[in-house]
């Protein structure tokens, strides 16, 4: 190869401007006996590849990959498959928050429709002390239980969070 | 997918899976460990074959993934060098397996000096040869980072490489 053409070529790998048929172009020339004597400091990286290259398994992998394959079924998702984990991850957490609404309007109808229910007969002073009674009981209880799922949502995110860390 | 498109599709990436779990992890049954576990977790999953892109690129994210949780949980990484050599050597004459075994230790040395996705990005783009795309698919990074990372390992390859002299001599 033309010195000038492979000593630009070689320029552009180190600026990673190759695409991969140039840097097939390179790794053939560096396998060449004679290179230029410029390049000559570049020979082991490229040597070094082309030996890297060559690391393989023995034929014994194979048959004890598809004898554990026809030992193990199908199961569930895993998360270190790209695009499994996530499923499982997301699907209770918008599971917890649907029912954390449901829960929420549930008790929030039923505290109003009590109220509502017992305002006829509640005329005395007493009567409307325990009905203010009932009203807060109801109100901490739901609150309670707000703040029990908020928790809840913010420990999950804080470990998808770290996992993500993680993985990167 | 079934056994005969995993038998196709898959088992022939086993040599590309292991080098790519030798750099990751150094040591060579452990490497071999990764590959057959990401094996297994291919052939388990759940993503119907059609529905995969890239095999490559996905086999080589599942393979980094078990990679980096074997790393975590055995809290190991030897730098077992001699284990790696036998295998590339196992052919070759005595006088080209101490040229490859020169070669392969001086490039070897010189990537463990680099931060772990330099080294990553350098060996699929250097020896296996995928596209920057099925890069950015396999490490799961953005385009732009996998064209810096690859240009930040070659810049320091070459400064080293420039620096000894063909005997691994350092000159200054």
């Amino acid at each position: 190869m033309e010195f000038k053409k492979i000593d630009e070529l070689i320029v552009k790998y180190f600026e990673a401007d190759t695409n991969l048929e140039e840097e097939k172009l390179i790794q053939s020339y560096f396998q060449q006996e004679s290179i230029h004597e410029s390049h000559k400091a570049y020979k082991a990286l490229f040597g070094g590849i082309a030996q890297n290259r060559k690391l393989s398994l023995g034929p014994s992998f194979d048959e004890r990959v598809i004898e554990e394959i026809k030992e193990n079924p199908k199961q569930d998702s895993d998360s270190s498959v790209p695009g499994e984990g996530r499923k499982i991850r997301i699907m209770p957490m918008i599971l917890r928050i649907a029912a954390m609404v449901v829960l929420t309007a549930g008790l929030f109808w039923f505290v109003q429709d009590n109220i509502k229910a017992e305002e006829p007969d509640c005329v005395t002073e007493a009567c409307a002390e325990e009905a203010y009674e009932q009203a807060k009981d109801a109100l901490l209880f739901l609150s309670t239980k707000l703040k029990k799922g908020t928790d809840k949502t913010r420990q999950i995110q804080k470990t998808e969070t770290l996992s993500k860390v993680f993985k990167n | 997918m079934n056994l005969e498109e995993f038998n196709v599709h898959v088992l022939p990436l086993k040599n590309k899976l292991f080098r790519f779990a030798q750099k990751m992890v150094y040591d060579h049954s452990l490497a071999e460990d990764v590959v057959q576990e990401s094996m297994i977790k291919i052939w388990k999953a759940k993503t119907p074959f059609e529905d995969i892109k890239n095999i490559e690129a996905w086999a080589m994210r599942i393979t980094k993934n078990v990679a980096l949780d074997k790393l975590k949980s055995k809290h190991r990484r030897t730098e077992d060098l001699e284990n790696a050599y036998d295998l590339s050597t196992r052919e070759a004459n005595p006088e080209d397996q101490a040229q490859t075994s020169d070669l392969m230790e001086k490039i070897q040395k010189l990537l463990e000096q680099i931060p772990e996705k330099q080294k990553m990005v350098f060996h699929l783009r250097d020896i296996e040869g995928l596209s920057y795309k099925e890069i950015a698919e396999a490490l799961d990074m953005p385009l732009t980072q996998v064209k810096t990372n690859l240009f930040r390992a070659r810049q320091y390859l070459k400064e080293q490489l420039i620096k000894t002299d063909s005997y691994g001599i350092q000159k200054d």
